[in-house]
Parts: structure tokens; sequence; C-alpha cells
């Protein structure tokens, strides 16, 4: 290794000084310079064998390698950490060990989950003294509209602090692939449309969404097809397979 | 699997470690910012399909997560996301694998269940070593380099949409080529 990573410095170097002289040098014949293939072994890079060419240009030519995630998938991720960190306190409890390490969080979430069986037990005290309905959980049959069929499921919807949970029972969709998914959306009071995720089949899908229980009335499951390079907004299609209305 | 990432690198990842074992949730999003991509690529080139890679990618971010005691500060992240992710992409793979089965004749022949061996670890790597490396390029080189190879632009074609001089595009192209082949080396065989 340190004889490759001598060569690969000294290659490096020679290299670099020699291509800022030619961007720098009027005379500097660009033509002369071979174009990159996977066939094309450049001498000045001896570590290109024309078989380790031929594998990294394939590489360099699958468009898997040079996709992007959405730009929101960091913030799922972490919206999704920061859920289950809420609701599943013994999980750390475990994680923590004997070590004693992670001591700051652990109070910290026993007493979040203290906290929240607390103020459960008030709601849920609350409900039976006055005949409201508990909202922190809503669960729903979901009614086809005809467009592939007469599938049906049920949802339930759960509200945490940090949003939305909504757990989608519906095995009974057909599977879409090649480029075509389902995607879920809440519709709010106020005529907003939230898009809370993709799933390609409704087998056990959980869906996450930074939104208010009590301005939701509306859950729809459309069919989407994914966007090209001249339609990233990725917008509703409008196309609703299933949907039903929340009234918690 | 263990060059995924120069040693000073894997180093300054150590604090990193340390914070994700501590339940530091910025701590998931550094490292969703550092790697994130990177696990995304694993998934998607083996899934061929972005809206499960992203499905996958989640999946790996909260098991690495729910499993950092697992993870010792001082070694290398990637290869035990990478692993976390080939896994789970096979799992997926496996499920419509599954799936019942129709004709051959109908079958799409980019239908990933038609797909029975999964990429090996060491091709894992490979694919893991070529994006680091694409991301480790200038902007202006990257951008050339992809219209060379996903377009299959030629060096005049790239200076005429990019109204730059051609002895641009290839001095560019030059150097990015240059310094992917610096940042892949340690993928060559031995003795080659």
């Amino acid at each position: 290794m340190e004889a490759d990573d001598i060569l690969n410095e000294r290659v490096g170097n020679e290299l670099g000084a020699a291509m800022s002289e030619q961007d720098n040098d009027p005379e500097f014949n660009a033509e002369s310079t071979p174009e990159f293939t996977p066939e094309f072994t450049p001498e000045f890079t001896p570590e290109f064998t024309p078989e380790f060419s031929e594998e990294i240009g394939a590489l360099l030519a699958d468009p898997t390698l040079w996709d992007l995630p959405g730009d929101d998938l960091g913030d799922r991720i972490v919206n999704a950490i920061s859920l289950e960190s809420v609701n599943a306190p013994e999980t750390y409890a475990a994680l923590a060990g004997p070590s004693g390490r992670r001591s700051w969080v652990r109070p910290a979430l026993l007493g979040a989950a203290a906290a929240i069986s607390f103020l459960f037990g008030g709601l849920v005290l609350l409900s039976g003294l006055s005949g409201v309905e508990d909202i922190d959980s809503f669960s729903a049959k979901l009614v086809p509209t005809g467009l592939i069929g007469d599938q049906s499921g049920d949802i339930t919807v759960t509200s945490f602090d940090s949003g939305l949970r909504i757990e989608l029972d519906a095995a009974s969709l057909p599977r879409r692939d090649n480029g075509s998914f389902y995607a879920g959306w809440l519709k709010t009071v106020d005529g907003d449309l939230f898009p809370v995720g993709t799933f390609h089949d409704g087998v056990d899908v959980t869906l996450w969404a930074g939104v208010e229980l009590e301005r939701v009335e509306l859950f729809t499951i459309t069919l989407e097809a994914a966007a090209g390079p001249d339609d990233p907004g990725q917008q509703s299609s409008g196309e609703v397979v299933l949907r039903t209305e929340i009234n918690p | 699997m263990e060059q995924f990432r120069p040693v000073h690198v894997v180093q300054e990842d150590a604090d990193l470690a340390l914070a994700l074992r501590e339940g530091d949730e910025a701590a998931v999003r550094a490292l969703y910012e550092r790697f994130g991509g990177l696990v995304f690529t694993v998934a998607n080139r083996m899934l061929k399909d972005r809206h499960r890679a992203e499905e996958v990618t989640q999946h790996v971010f909260l098991q690495a997560w729910r499993n950092a005691e697992q993870f010792e500060p001082g070694r290398d992240f990637a290869p035990w996301l990478a692993t976390i992710a080939r896994r789970a992409a096979i799992d997926v793979l496996r499920r419509e694998q599954r799936r019942p089965a129709g004709s051959l004749e109908v079958a799409d022949l980019a239908d990933s269940a038609l797909v029975t061996l999964p990429p090996s670890a060491e091709q894992i790597e490979t694919v893991w070593s070529v994006r680091a490396a694409i991301e480790g390029l200038e902007p202006d080189e990257r951008e050339i380099v992809k219209m060379q190879h996903i377009d299959g632009h030629t060096h005049a074609e790239i200076a005429e949409r990019l109204d730059i001089a051609v002895g641009t595009v290839k001095s560019r192209s030059h150097r990015a080529h240059r310094r992917l082949a610096n940042r892949l080396s340690h993928l060559r065989e031995p003795n080659s």
C-alpha cells in the first residue's frame, strides 16, 4: 500500500502540475488529448488497466450511480427516528445497557413516557366523562373509488407531538412496479394536500406526516408514475384508488 | 471491505460514532448527510427503483440508530452501513421473488424477481467507492464526466452545450478521470 500511495501521489502531483500548465497554455492542443472510454487506458494512470477501466467505465455509465435521493429523505429519516424515540423508550433502555451510556437519554425518555402516559390517561378519563371520542388514535375503513377495482383496506392514524403515524393495511391492492407506485395523501380542512409517503404494495405500510390530526379531513391513496426529468415536482396524479374521511 | 475510505476520514467519524451511541438525533442527520447518497446508491443499484431505494435507505439509518451500540467508534462507518443496505435490499428482492409467478413469456426482463444472484460484498464495495469518487469530483468536473458517460456526448458536444472551449472540456475531463483513477486505485487487483 505504501508503494501505491507514493505512486498515486507522484502521478497526481505531476499531472496536476501538467494540467495547470495546459489550462494556462494558449498553445495547448486540446485535440491531442484522448477521450476517456472504458476501453481507453490513459498512459498517465498506471492504475487503469484495461480490465479495471472497463469495470469502472461500466459503473460510470450506470445512471443509478448518479441518481440522488429525494431532498426530503433526510427529514423523513430524522422524523421517523424522533417519533420512535418518543414511542419506544424501552428500546433505548435496552440499548443503554449496564454501562450506563445514554444516562441522560434514559431518564428523559422514561420521563417523557410517563408524561405521555399521564396525558393519555387523562384524555381517556376525560373522554369517558364527556362522551367525546379519544382523538389520539383513529381507525377507518378505506373505500374504493372503482378506479382499479373493489380493493379495500384499513388505516390507523395515531397522533404524536411531532406528527401523525398512519398504519396502512391494504393487502388487496395490486403491486405496482416499473416506475409505478402508490402515494398516500392527507387533505386538511384548509384544502392543503400533504404527501405522506409512497409504497409499492399495501402490506404493512407505515406513513408519517407532520400535520395535526384535528386539521385532517381526508386520506387518499393515488396511483403515481415516477416523475421524469421535466416533472420533478411529484404532484398528485389525482387518480384516487382508495379514500376515507377522517373525523376524529 | 477495509478500504472504503481513507484512514484520516475514518478517524474524523469517531466523534460522530460517539454521538450516535449517545442517542443524539443530530448525529443521525450528520450520518445521513455524509453517507445517505452512498447508501441510496447501493440500494438503487440493486433494486433499480429509486422509490424502493429510498425506503431501504430509511430502513438502513433507522437500523443504524437502533443498533448504534454495536458500532465501535474509530471504525469505518462505510462497510457497516453498506452491509446493512445490501442485506435490506436483498430482503426486498427476496420478498419480490415470493410473488406468484407468471409466465416467463410475459415476464419483464427488468423484473428484479428474475435476478437470482445478489451482488457480492466486493461488488457493493466497488459501487460504493465509485459513487464516493464521483461525489469527490468538483461540480464542473462531475458535470462533464456525467455528460460523457451517461449521455454519451463527445467533448465537442459538451463544449457546445456548456458554452465553453473544447480544450477546457478536455482538460477538465482529463483531470476528473485522473482523480477517479487515484481515488479508485485501491480497487485494483494487487498485481495488475
